[in-house]
């Protein structure tokens, strides 16, 4: 429904007096962000970045590399010039526009260097290097979208450059002896922690940095669930991430689950987040607990369908929690079509699939009277959460 | 020092970034000792980020080992495959020659060559010749392949 109309809703209802209703369309016309222009913005920028690199790509044969470098030199340099004056001059847009640009120009300046000097590539280490240098421009954005290129390319490449050095990898190899995809969720408790430090550090004075970083840590926590679930379906015990039929090593999963906890609770302290922690959790239990259950297909398809709808369960109820009802519509429709999935897996025949499914809307429609009795009584009108009456 | 100033200080650390770069090249290829050329084959060239560059695999085989210390090939000290950015315009043709050579030409890597230090690719040659002035000397279908 849009705002008009609920205001029509609301007037109608005696929740607001015509006057205020007018106040309150003509604040909202005021503050109407126009997310159209915007985005021709943005992609003007990109447009313009991407064809420098373009440009600096086809290499012409008759500048010489000095001149080339030379006028690089000066591009970059004036950018870093537009930026400045931009943001004298209070031109908000401009700047963020033409920070996209700058941030563009180094990636071309990269591969410009590279092409003249004949400099080799090493696996994504050019993009490492434009991550780095990215850094220094990440406090002068305002808008999330430089922060959001970042994030993935500095992790992703920062992850190939470890990954190549034998210590590191050893060090992967060594982990992952406590279970399957134990130096995976390692790797998970430090890009938690990482985000509760951004986020007690620069809430206030960066929170594009911080929203960037928890999108992609929310991001690579729901794939990490789905990944555990499709390969739960048989190839799990396969040796995924590194050879492990050694067998579980007790200490290590137990260090593990001490990091986990006390993710949780700074979680709790710092109140960043807390679902992260909690999803975390969850993974160490049900990747540990896979090397426990019986060998049989159905048994693991199993354990990754509890995984997905316990990490879901935890999101309804973080969702529940903090008033946020589009989360908890999402999770909730998440959670209804893996159950559905699950008679695809499971049963072989039409006939068990019907039965199947008519019960299960039966328990559905149980689950719904029971959800709808809840909500009328108090159980989510604890001190300290938000009820879902008042969101919904 | 103020904080506007401290911001435009890190908005130039990427053009810093660059000098030192470059200048560390040439600080480089001023100390090295000495250049060596070595054989290559070639195949599949383009790059979005970079261009259009030669895939070079170097080919030991025929590389002359005494131009080396104790007349030996330091394999290990190169990489096993090369990548020369070279112009839009002349990459395809540059491509076909190296690529379908099949021993028609003699095609070798120029490096800067240090030991201790990482080999720095040159220039490529083709008989002896940077692979431009080469080029500039062949009739219009020359390089071309003769399958």
């Amino acid at each position: 429904m849009n705002l008009l109309k609920k205001l029509d809703s609301w007037e109608s209802a005696g929740l607001v007096s015509e006057a205020q209703k007018q106040a309150i369309a003509a604040f909202e016309q005021r503050c109407h962000k126009p997310r159209g222009l915007m985005a021709l913005l943005i992609i003007s920028a990109l447009f313009i970045g991407t064809g420098f690199i373009s440009l600096i790509a086809a290499n012409w044969d008759n500048i010489s590399g000095t001149v080339k470098i030379g006028l690089d030199w000066l591009a970059l340099g004036s950018a870093a010039g537009v930026i400045l004056f931009c943001s004298k001059k209070g031109k908000e847009t401009a700047k963020e526009i033409w920070l996209l640009i700058y941030a563009l120009l180094i990636l071309g300046s990269i591969g410009l260097t590279a092409q003249v000097f004949q400099i080799q590539s090493y696996d994504l280490r050019g993009w490492f290097i434009w991550s780095l240098l990215l850094i220094p421009l990440l406090p002068w954005s305002n808008k999330p979208i430089l922060a959001m290129a970042w994030v993935p390319v500095f992790i992703y490449s920062g992850f190939d450059l470890l990954v190549r050095q034998n210590w590191f990898s050893e060090m992967c190899r060594r982990i992952d002896r406590a279970f399957d995809g134990a130096t995976w969720i390692v790797l998970l408790i430090l890009g938690t922690l990482a985000y509760s430090g951004l986020k007690f550090r620069l809430q206030n004075s960066k929170p594009q940095i911080v929203r960037a970083w928890g999108f992609w840590l929310a991001l690579t926590l729901a794939l990490s669930i789905v990944f555990f679930d499709v390969i739960s379906d048989g190839g799990w015990r396969s040796g995924y991430f590194y050879d492990s039929r050694q067998g579980p090593d007790g200490s290590g999963t137990a260090l593990i689950m001490l990091a986990a906890t006390f993710l949780i609770w700074l979680e709790q302290k710092l109140g960043s987040g807390k679902i992260f922690g909690l999803l975390i959790g969850l993974m160490v239990f049900f990747f540990a607990g896979s090397t426990l259950i019986p060998e049989s297909r159905l048994a693991h398809q199993m354990w990754g369908v509890l995984l997905t709808l316990s990490a879901l369960g935890a999101v309804m109820a973080y969702a529940c929690h903090t008033g946020r009802h589009q989360l908890l519509n999402w999770a909730t429709g998440l959670a209804i079509l893996r159950i559905f999935i699950i008679y695809l897996q499971v049963f072989g025949s039409l006939l068990l699939t019907g039965i199947g499914l008519i019960s299960s809307g039966v328990v559905l429609l149980l689950l719904i009277a029971g959800w709808n009795h809840l909500r009328r009584g108090e159980i989510f009108n604890k001190p300290g959460g938000q009820s879902c009456q008042n969101v919904n | 020092m103020s904080e506007r100033k401290l911001m435009a200080l890190l908005l130039l650390i990427p053009l810093v970034f660059f000098i030192s770069w470059v200048g560390m090249i040439k600080y480089m290829d001023y100390m090295a000792e000495n250049h060596v050329k070595i054989a290559v084959r070639g195949y599949d060239p383009r790059n979005l980020l970079s261009g259009h560059y030669l895939n070079l695999e170097l080919d030991w085989n025929a590389t002359d080992c005494g131009q080396f210390v104790n007349r030996k090939c330091p394999r290990t000290k190169f990489k096993n495959v090369y990548q020369l950015f070279v112009p839009e315009e002349r990459a395809a043709e540059l491509d076909r020659t190296v690529r379908f050579n099949d021993n028609r030409y003699k095609i070798e890597l120029l490096f800067n060559y240090r030991r201790g230090n990482q080999p720095r690719l040159k220039e490529m040659l083709i008989e002896g010749q940077p692979w431009r002035q080469w080029l500039a000397k062949q009739p219009e279908s020359a390089a071309e392949p003769q399958s």
